[in-house]
């Protein structure tokens, strides 16, 4: 290679662009645009387009037109020229064109050229969340981790195994096993489970069988923010963890047990590695104790080396939990709106020992006692159930509304008998997120709607701020200005649990993240998220604690890799200790942002003594 | 009033006492702490579930109405609970929230 010169008017990419053009082809060696390839096409614009490049130049004024003739002269193509600075009508001039490499050489002489540089591709990145908000660029400079040998499990929709993502550099794929679950009611889960193999067999055309690996992108979205290499975007949106196995685990549909098989098999997967497990899933059956079957199971499976990490929820807004006190000598009345016309449920919670009478009551207040008798009204078909709870030994009161008339309100009526303790706590949903909320218009509190199964004890419980205001899609600009970073995202469930365990523990940014969208799948092909979609590539710009919780993952995942058997206790201490705390945020731990917001360099810093 | 006392979840009761809702349904037994899971699976199958994995203290089986309301009168199972729907934690449009 010719040495290159020691003062030039072209940045380095430019310069060995250049010179690697101007050698001479030898048979045994790569071509000049081979290496180019090879080792500028991650940071310069693709190639694809031949032996040409885009770049910037600035140049003297009086010689811009001398600068558009020379290019014109060289058969490249003037894309902008204008001045640098408005403000100086004698400023540089700054010209982006396309020009041939091959013309690199002779405009480094040219006497009028003050520098030259390679256009390069911006992608909004997980950037914003890399650098103030949580200091994780500052903390991979000074702990160059990437989660290597540590197996990031994703518990979710699937994950797009063809997205560039999770492949590596030679194409093959980053994922050691995809675990389709499907189960139904009536019959014995499926499991089909597809290796490393299987997948690298299936990217090179062998028919193999596999699926589509997300059908909804929910889980891509997730992995990739925990997991993904950026390769799609030449890095820029890589995740927190780009160098960690991943394990995915395809949940049809999403319920429960199939989230209980699937922790079981990515732990079973992991086998001695360590591993972390991302649950952004979650919802509000059960009495938010740490009691149903699958906070039991997260509970029971974690331990040395085996983390779970779930989203706290979006419900702070959504009127979707209710609490209050009984009295002796006065009825207490729940009421509640139909939001679905197909199904809808209401749980309330009565503590043992408190002695009631209950009720339930239609719209037009025909009242009904809850002895699991089917009642089918013009306002719906209801069940109501009144019952011990085997598990917590709490009252529960279980109330279903099949066909119920949307917008009606219902009542449930407790009247004290005898009251010890007094606090109840209700929880409502129905089966389709879109409806499930507004379900206590008037008495519905954002407090204790942290969801199963974030509320599981070893859960580390992640809830969301702001990661950006503005970004850009297939659908141009969108601004938000009336977010700022780093604020608490207003959706982002409130807790403590029902027995006032504190969650959330931590919150990350969730609110606005850019990454993969899975091919085929509902958020690529939902026009209502057409102003989410990316412009750079299979990307999509999401929010929700799914989004926070996936970096807490990768966070984990790197601090795994260095002491990979860290138990769940010891993980929540660090993340405690070390979470950024400030006057917004509070001193200690508050049901908003639980002991503060995440902050990557501290904690991997932590070195245990306070 | 007093609440009725059972280990199976309220969608279960109300499938054992209705006509409709076929014949078997997959369900997770949760035993108690110190039950062995394997023994207890064992015993589960000599009844006649149909058992799908036993891990812990949750065995997922597939039992039939009479089988689901047998299973929760066994004094070393604390609770027999059907599967519930969980929901990805994200928003599904562009709208915002303030």
């Amino acid at each position: 290679m010719a040495r290159l010169p020691r003062h030039s008017a072209l940045d380095s990419q430019l310069l060995l662009r250049a010179h690697l053009a101007s050698e001479p082809a030898a048979s045994t060696e790569p071509s000049a645009h081979e290496l180019a390839v090879k080792y500028l096409a991650p940071r310069t614009d693709r190639l694809e387009s031949g032996n040409e490049i885009t770049v910037k130049m600035l140049v003297d004024s009086p010689a811009a037109e001398e600068a558009l003739a020379w290019i014109k002269e060289q058969e490249g193509t003037v894309i902008s020229a204008d001045a640098a600075l408005r403000s100086s009508a004698d400023g540089p001039w700054l010209i982006l064109a396309r020009i041939p490499v091959a013309a690199l050489l002779e405009a480094d002489q040219l006497p009028w050229i003050r520098s030259m540089e390679a256009s390069r591709l911006l992608f909004p990145k997980l950037d914003v969340a890399r650098g103030q908000l949580t200091r994780l660029d500052e903390a991979l400079a000074a702990h160059p981790l990437t989660g290597d040998g540590v197996v990031v499990g994703i518990i979710d929709t699937g994950i797009d195994w063809q997205h560039d993502d999770f492949r590596n550099k030679d194409g093959t794929t980053r994922i050691d096993h995809f675990v389709h679950i499907v189960s139904s009611q009536a019959g014995m889960p499926q499991i089909t489970m597809y290796t490393r193999k299987d997948l690298n067999e299936a990217l090179q055309g062998l028919p193999k069988g596999i699926p589509l690996g997300d059908e909804l992108g929910h889980g891509t979205h997730c992995a990739s923010i925990a997991a993904g290499n950026g390769n799609a975007s030449h890095g820029g949106l890589r995740g927190v963890a780009p160098g960690a196995t991943i394990v995915a685990v395809r949940s049809d549909p999403l319920e429960d047990q199939n989230v209980i098989q699937g922790l079981r098999l990515l732990f079973e997967i992991a086998g001695t590695r360590p591993a972390v497990a991302n649950i952004s899933l979650g919802g509000h059956r059960g009495g938010h104790d740490g009691t149903s079957a699958l906070e039991f199971a997260i509970d029971q499976m974690s331990g040395p080396g085996h983390i779970v990490v779930a989203a706290a929820g979006n419900e702070a807004l959504s009127a979707i939990h209710f609490s209050g006190d009984l009295a002796e000598g006065s009825d207490f009345i729940v009421k509640f709106r139909v939001a679905d016309p197909d199904y809808q449920y209401v749980d309330v919670w009565i503590p043992r020992g408190d002695q009631v009478d209950l009720y339930v009551d239609t719209p037009d207040r025909t009242s009904f006692v809850p002895d699991g008798t089917l009642h089918y009204t013009q306002y719906g078909t209801l069940s109501a159930l009144f019952l011990e709870n085997n598990l917590n030994r709490d009252q529960h009161l279980a109330v279903e509304l099949w066909g119920g008339v949307v917008e009606e309100e219902w009542e449930i009526r407790i009247r004290p008998q005898e009251i010890l303790h007094g606090k109840i706590h209700a929880w409502a949903g129905t089966n389709n997120p879109r409806t499930s909320f507004g379900l206590f218009p008037k008495t519905g509190s954002p407090d204790c709607t942290v969801c199963i199964p974030a509320t599981a004890n070893r859960a580390i419980a992640v809830g969301s701020i702001v990661n950006r205001n503005q970004f850009s899609s297939a659908a141009g600009p969108q601004d938000y200005q009336f977010l700022t970073p780093g604020e608490l995202s207003a959706f982002s469930s409130r807790g403590p649990t029902r027995f006032g365990v504190q969650k959330p523990d931590i919150v990350a940014p969730g609110q606005f993240i850019t990454a993969a969208l899975a091919t085929g799948s509902f958020f690529e092909s939902e026009p209502d998220l057409e102003s989410n979609r990316g412009v750079h590539g299979p990307y999509i710009t999401l929010q929700g604690t799914s989004m926070s919780a996936p970096f807490v993952t990768g966070v984990i995942a790197l601090l795994l890799e260095r002491e990979p058997k860290l138990n769940t206790e010891e993980i929540r201490k660090r993340l405690q200790v070390t979470a950024h705390r400030d006057k917004t945020t509070g001193r200690v731990w508050n049901e908003a942002f639980g002991f503060g917001k995440l902050d990557v360099l501290a904690f991997l810093e932590y070195s245990g003594v306070i | 009033m007093k609440p009725l006392r059972s280990r199976l979840a309220p969608g279960l009761i109300r499938w054992t006492q209705e006509p409709d809702g076929g014949d078997r349904r997959l369900v997770m037994v949760h035993i108690s702490p110190s039950s062995d899971p394997t023994v207890a699976a064992a015993e589960l199958e000599r009844r006649g579930a149909a058992v799908d994995n036993a891990d812990r203290g949750l065995i997922t089986v597939l039992v039939t109405r009479s089988l689901a309301r047998e299973v929760a009168e066994q004094p070393w199972v604390l609770a027999v609970v059907d599967p519930t729907p969980i929901f990805p934690v994200s928003f599904m449009s562009s709208t915002p929230l303030s």
